[in-house]
């Protein structure tokens, strides 16, 4: 009989195991708070929630909704809601809505259209008086028609160009398309030979795509546009993809959520391709983590669309956004998609709170969300208006572009005016402004 | 005329990590007769710990690495000595379900404990680089392909040499023989459950140096992996060891050619039916489990 050298018995196996497994609970117990290490700041001049009288709201809740997306490679869309909720949660905390205190309704959806319809029409079932702060793929274009017809006027930020078609969705963001048109406007800036632009393969692609090329194709610069599956499989090879598309003084616009345009900028940094072209990032890239990811390596090598202020920035929203993210959304990254959210709650609890309290219904709330002008934020380029008449809407049509310092976001230059393409209808928008006095 | 060499060193690369994870799928399913679905997920949650370990509580590396090596062999090595038992009389379905419930736990569980963030784990390796021709070739690239070829090299010679390898090799034959000659087969299994949680702890060290920290990514690796056992017909180290290779280079070079870019992931699927569709042909019979 041979005698085997495997002679652990088992009592030291289990002992083992059960130490290792510690290691591992210790090593994940907190570790989940995205942007734990990230404090508020100063806060001192941060704005009131709402009424800012600092009583509880109670009885009959107003309920607003939201469809948002959640699955791998879009996991941050959810701080938009996170965000939305966190102001309103400050809202009720601070009088709600005129005494009524406000139930945030959300339902997470995937790229599934069925998944989406049967969503949207929950979200109408529960009867919610505005629809506000979510983020989702499919919304607009599922369950746009739905929305209309039951009469919402929304401020959500759009994801696909459908969600700035509608009359009555005036999103407060410039989109994915606008956000990649900016970076293309920052690489030409830069004096760049050829734009190259990659978008995750997902619904609208083509147009954010499309945008990039009509406005490379108005300053006479080449372009070539590529759509990539997420999760990003082989980040390297995408890399050395990109650089050689572009070429010698070419400019790339990476267009990934965060996750992905990480594993893309480590994939350039391993191979030292940072001063081969000229790199762009539409919002996506404007996050906390992924930038305290890179690190210095990237320090101003990368131009970063920003639809709004930096969240560190000093204004009274931007220090409400952080206390709020702090107080009642600590697990929620210092991100983006979280300030869409709290912008879109910002204007929707303005115009609720303009309506008598017990005047309060689907129609009065839109009827004042749609008349909503001149809003003023420090989060904003300019101010927001929704734009009654218009049969699409772009009203956040200024942005800016940040940089990398030592790992950490820094403004880099002024606003600027979104450039007009045949895919976002700017000059129409424009004509819209002038003749209304917005400028 | 497109220069394929950068894209195919980087192939070379990923085409190591699914060798090596290859290898030890196979060898644990040769001594257990369970498709081990999970040790993506497995190689996931140890780099996690490592992350945490280092970047967030500055722990020194090499004990980042070593935990996360623990962890995952723990995992492993856990479900094995607690399920694996249990399992041993059920048909190969049976058991590669249990694991696709691991791979599931460890799934979920990693989304609750470490969120979907943007988040990197700089390994030492990648700080060298060497430039080959057009390419630059990093460290983590390197020791991809050496370690793969390292741990085929002496997974073979410890299978063909040892006691243990040849119980273990026995018991790819019949369990129940060779546990009637005598083998402990529970301890043989357990070995082949550590061996399995070890590389696939080390290959989630790797894969992270060359895709990222994702749980998706790192989780969904088994793909290609399987793709690499089944064409080695879950027997042949050396098969799955070329057939790895042979995968992480075809996926790497189809990035370079816009018309089929798009359909690079399906290359793992399409090589393993290949290889089937030519076994069946060649050799009927091998091909019948």
């Amino acid at each position: 009989m041979p005698q085997y050298k495997f002679k652990a018995s088992r009592a030291v196996v289990v002992l083992a195991t059960g130490a290792l497994l510690g290691t591992f609970a210790l090593s994940a117990c907190g570790s989940s708070s995205s942007g734990s290490d990230d404090s508020a700041g100063d806060t001192s001049g941060a704005s009131p929630c709402g009424l800012g009288n600092g009583k509880k709201a109670s009885g009959d809740p107003v309920v607003i909704g939201a469809l948002v997306t959640k699955q791998p490679g879009l996991d941050q869309f959810t701080d938009a809601t996170s965000m939305a909720k966190a102001y309103f949660d400050c809202v009720n905390d601070n009088g709600g809505i005129n005494g009524r205190p406000i139930k945030y309704v959300t339902y997470e959806d995937q790229t599934d259209p069925a998944v989406t319809q049967s969503l949207g029409t929950k979200l109408l079932d529960a009867k919610p008086l505005a629809i506000a702060g979510g983020l989702s793929v499919l919304d607009c274009p599922v369950n746009g028609p739905a929305y209309t017809q039951a009469g919402y006027e929304i401020t959500s930020a759009g994801v696909t160009n459908d969600c700035f078609g509608f009359p009555n969705m005036s999103p407060v963001n410039i989109g994915a398309a606008g956000s990649s048109t900016a970076s293309a406007q920052y690489l030409a800036d830069k004096g760049v030979k050829k734009i190259v632009i990659v978008t995750s393969n997902a619904p609208g692609a083509d147009l954010i795509n499309q945008s990039v090329l009509d406005f490379a194709d108005s300053k006479g610069i080449s372009s070539e546009g590529m759509l990539e599956n997420i999760p990003v499989a082989d980040a390297n090879g995408l890399a050395l993809k990109l650089v050689k598309a572009a070429g010698e003084g070419g400019g790339v616009i990476v267009n990934f959520n965060p996750g992905d345009s990480l594993k893309v900028f480590n994939a350039v940094t391993q191979q030292g391709l940072q001063d081969r072209v000229t790199w762009a990032c539409p919002s996506g890239c404007n996050d906390a983590n992924l930038v305290k990811s890179l690190g210095g390596a990237w320090d101003g090598k990368l131009g970063i669309n920003a639809e709004y202020a930096l969240p560190t920035s000093t204004g009274p929203d931007a220090q409400l956004f952080r206390l709020l993210r702090e107080k009642y959304a600590p697990d929620t990254s210092l991100s983006a998609y979280g300030q869409l959210g709290f912008v879109s709650a910002l204007i929707t609890v303005k115009a609720m709170l303009s309506v008598p309290v017990d005047q309060l219904s689907v129609q009065t709330v839109n009827d004042a969300i749609a008349k909503t002008t001149d809003y003023k934020s420090d989060l904003l380029c300019r101010p927001y208006y929704f734009g009654i008449g218009l049969s699409h809407h772009l009203s956040n049509n200024w942005t800016r572009m940040v940089g990398i310092d030592n790992g950490k976001l820094t403004p880099a230059g002024d606003c600027f005016a979104l450039a007009a393409t045949p895919v976002n209808d700017l000059d129409e928008i424009r004509q819209f402004e002038s003749a209304h006095g917005i400028s | 005329m497109v220069d394929l060499t950068p894209y195919i060193i980087l192939g070379l690369a990923f085409g190591g990590v699914y060798s090596l994870s290859g290898v030890g799928t196979v060898v644990l399913f040769r001594a257990t007769a369970v498709l081990h679905f999970a040790s993506g997920a497995v190689g996931a949650t140890g780099a996690l710990v490592a992350w945490t370990l280092i970047e967030q509580r500055g722990t020194p590396d090499i004990v980042g690495y070593l935990a996360a090596i623990g962890v995952g062999t723990a995992i492993t090595l856990g479900y094995g000595l607690l399920l694996g038992p249990k399992f041993a009389q059920r048909d190969a379905l049976e058991k590669a379900i249990g694991t696709l419930g691991l791979l599931l736990i460890l799934l979920g569980g990693m989304s609750v404990l470490w969120g979907n963030d943007a988040r990197t784990l700089n390994l030492p390796t990648a700080r060298l680089s060497i430039q080959l021709g057009s390419a630059t070739v990093n460290g983590t690239q390197i020791a991809a392909i050496a370690l793969a070829l390292v741990v085929t090299i002496a997974t073979t010679l410890f299978l063909q040499l040892t006691r243990l390898g040849t119980a273990m090799r026995g018991m790819a034959d019949s369990r129940e023989v060779t546990a009637m000659l005598g083998v402990p087969v529970r301890r043989v299994e357990a070995t082949a459950w550590l061996f399995s949680g070890v590389l696939a702890s080390i290959t989630g060290i790797l894969m992270t140096g060359l895709v990222g920290l994702d749980i998706a990514s790192l989780t969904f690796l088994i793909i290609p992996v399987l793709a690499a056992a089944v064409m080695g017909r879950l027997r042949s180290l050396w098969i799955t060891f070329g057939a790895g290779l042979v995968i992480g280079v075809m996926q790497s070079s189809l990035i370079a050619f816009d018309s089929v870019a798009e359909y690079r992931n399906i290359t793992p699927f399409v090589l393993a039916i290949v290889m089937l569709l030519w076994l069946a042909w060649r050799r009927p019979l091998m091909t019948r489990v």
